[in-house]
């Protein structure tokens, strides 16, 4: 096991030993967290809650399957994501592949708008709703990598096993998710200007 | 993209509201889970010898927990969605009869149906 | 001359208290007078949701002014039952059952928490934009979020008329809780001089008051309920089914806010449900000789508990 995996799995008070804990608690630990990624994926409320459903019922059937080589958590959040994969192939939509483009040129200065500075980030209804969308749009292949990173706090090898991928292509997809959020950020400030 | 541009982005990210999937959602989850629970102990007891017994044992500790710890916020969970359903009954069904007052006129069916029911008749 | 001043202040008061509450948009304000002042027949669907399952009925809907007859379709469920309102009072008559249910009329009580959500600017926005056709009527479709964005409420309305032709609700996470829409509409109906007259005879008519204490003797529950004065009137009372017992459940109305009783087997601890809070409600549960009684509600919880203490048993 990685070190990163190792302090992850030890922080998490859910995964200790979970073929032996009331299942129903491992569902409030992570049922608003694992609808949130589900839903953000499939752009669909009532498919969200019905795959959300689908996921921890299969958990609690294969419990005893859990080996503990990864997180509970990544465990709970692969066996959504493979379901959001075969919805998507029922729904016949592709996870498509996003060019990874930098648009280094759309940078200009704007970083120094303070809403750039996280430690005094004051989020606006208004911003928030930029960001909201812009993570809307991204194609589901993005999506997952920035939510896994950025909002569920995973390391890049947990995403890695998650996902199925490899280290490089996490790392790449994290980038060019970013950058698209950022870039609608920076049309949003540029508009405000 | 520079470094501080990464940092509020994954600020702005872990920001995002938190979806919360509702009490009624809950409810059926744990239905499920109890069904579940209850068909691995029916298989669990159809298999011999000492390491199904365990097995069983396991299952059965778990039922037990689940049950134990689930009664109250299920219970708790069926109230809050009675209630709501009442409220958007108000809302749908006007002075027409709310699910609360259905009750089936004699030749009637359970007008509940599953979706999985629906799946089925496909 | 002090006396007219005052009633000047008053009467400024009061206007600025109903501009304040009516809805900006004028779509808005005729889908809330439309409530008491439409005319129609119309074929429409009901659908509700519960967790995967989901209920769906087909209902005719005569409607002149505040005078409502709801008739069920014969293959539903609930084959020949009919509701009846005259503006004042509510009937059900359901076939095989000689016992008419008799209730208070409960009008426009369907557009009560849209107003409430109009009137609060703060909370909730409206957005307005164009409808797809219903029922061949065009539409305009209205949308109620919350502070957080959410979607509360979806309206598709007729605009001459001010007619909700859909209606798509929804729970505090987004959740769809259920919607209607009418098939067929005839904006130009002709009624029976009976069509909204009481049902049946006098004496076969029962309040709900009356219904609680029969399902309370048959079921083996305590006759309790609100009395008058509370600001709530009883709505409709039933016995159901949870965790293999058996729950009375009371839902009142008044001012447009729903409270609903529950008395059950002491399986509830005393104090607020903490489920009832993470769904942005209220609740108040206590014991009395040997019986749970819960609220949820809305409603502030100190106002549960002093509803609590008014509670009746006769």
């Amino acid at each position: 096991m990685r070190p990163a995996e190792l302090s992850r799995s030890g922080s998490d008070p859910a995964a200790v030993d979970p073929a032996f804990r009331d299942f129903g608690s491992i569902v409030d630990a992570y049922q608003n967290r694992l609808y949130g990624f589900v839903r953000r994926i499939l752009n669909d409320d009532e498919e969200a809650l019905d795959v959300t459903q689908e996921a921890f019922v299969r958990a609690f059937r294969n419990l005893g399957r859990f080996d503990g080589r990864c997180s509970l958590k990544a465990w709970l959040f692969k066996i959504a994501h493979n379901l959001c994969v075969d919805r998507a192939r029922r729904r016949k939509v592709r996870f498509a592949e996003e060019p990874l483009e930098c648009g280094e040129e759309e940078q200009g200065g704007l970083a120094s708008d303070d809403r750039w500075n996280p430690e005094s980030v004051v989020l606006s209804d208004e911003l928030l709703s930029v960001v909201n969308g812009a993570v809307e749009r991204l194609s589901p292949k993005l999506k997952a990598v920035l939510l896994l990173h950025d909002r569920e706090d995973m390391a890049y090898e947990e995403i890695a096993h998650v996902l199925e991928l490899p280290l490089g292509t996490v790392k790449s997809r994290l980038f060019a998710a970013r950058e698209q959020v950022a870039g609608a950020v920076r049309a949003y400030l540029q508009e405000e200007r | 993209m520079n470094h501080r541009e990464n940092r509020a982005v994954r600020e702005w990210v872990r920001r995002l509201p938190e979806d919360e999937p509702g009490l009624a959602w809950r409810a059926s989850l744990n239905e499920r889970l109890a069904k579940e629970a209850r068909g691995r102990n029916r298989r669990a007891a159809r298999t011999a010898g000492a390491s199904a017994a365990l097995a069983v044992a396991a299952s059965l500790a778990l039922w037990f927990v689940v049950q134990r710890t689930g009664t109250d916020s299920r219970l708790e969970a069926e109230l809050v969605a009675w209630h709501q359903s009442a409220v958007a009954a108000t809302d749908l069904s006007g002075p027409g009869l709310s699910p609360i007052e259905w009750r089936p006129s004699p030749a009637g069916a359970d007008p509940w149906r599953s979706v999985e029911e629906e799946l089925e008749a496909l | 001359m002090t006396r007219w001043v005052a009633f000047l202040m008053l009467a400024a008061i009061c206007a600025l208290v109903r501009a304040q509450a009516d809805p900006a948009d004028p779509l808005l304000r005729r889908v809330l007078e439309a409530a008491g002042k439409a005319r129609y027949a119309g074929e429409r669907t009901v659908e509700y949701r519960r967790g995967l399952d989901r209920l769906v009925q087909t209902e005719l809907v005569f409607k002149d002014g505040p005078r409502y007859r709801i008739e069920y379709l014969p293959g539903s469920p609930l084959a020949g039952q009919v509701v009846i309102e005259n503006g004042r009072r509510r009937w059900v008559v359901r076939p095989g059952e000689e016992a008419i249910d008799e209730g208070p009329a409960r009008g426009d009580d369907a557009l009560a928490r849209l107003r409430l959500q109009l009137a609060d600017r703060r909370g909730f926005t409206t957005t307005v934009e164009d409808g797809e056709p219903i029922a061949g009527l065009p539409t305009r479709r209205v949308e109620v979020a919350d502070k957080r964005g959410i979607v509360v409420q979806r309206l598709w309305v007729h605009p001459p008329t001010g007619i909700v032709l859909r209606r798509e609700i929804f729970g505090p996470a987004g959740g769809k809780l259920g919607s209607f829409e009418f098939r067929r509409i005839d904006l130009q109906p002709r009624f029976s001089a009976d069509d909204f007259e009481p049902p049946g005879r006098p004496e076969a008519r029962r309040g709900p008051i009356a219904r609680l204490r029969e399902l309370a003797r048959a079921e083996g529950f305590l006759p309790a309920h609100l009395p008058p004065g509370t600001g709530f009137v009883l709505d409709s009372v039933e016995v159901r089914p949870l965790l293999g017992r058996r729950v009375l459940m009371q839902v009142y109305r008044g001012g447009g806010r729903i409270l609903t009783l529950y008395q059950l087997p002491p399986m509830v601890r005393p104090g607020p449900l903490q489920l009832a809070r993470r769904a942005g409600l209220n609740s108040y549960s206590w014991q009395r000789e040997g019986r749970s009684f819960v609220l949820v509600s809305g409603l502030p919880e100190e106002r549960l508990r002093e509803l609590a203490g008014r509670l009746v048993v006769r």
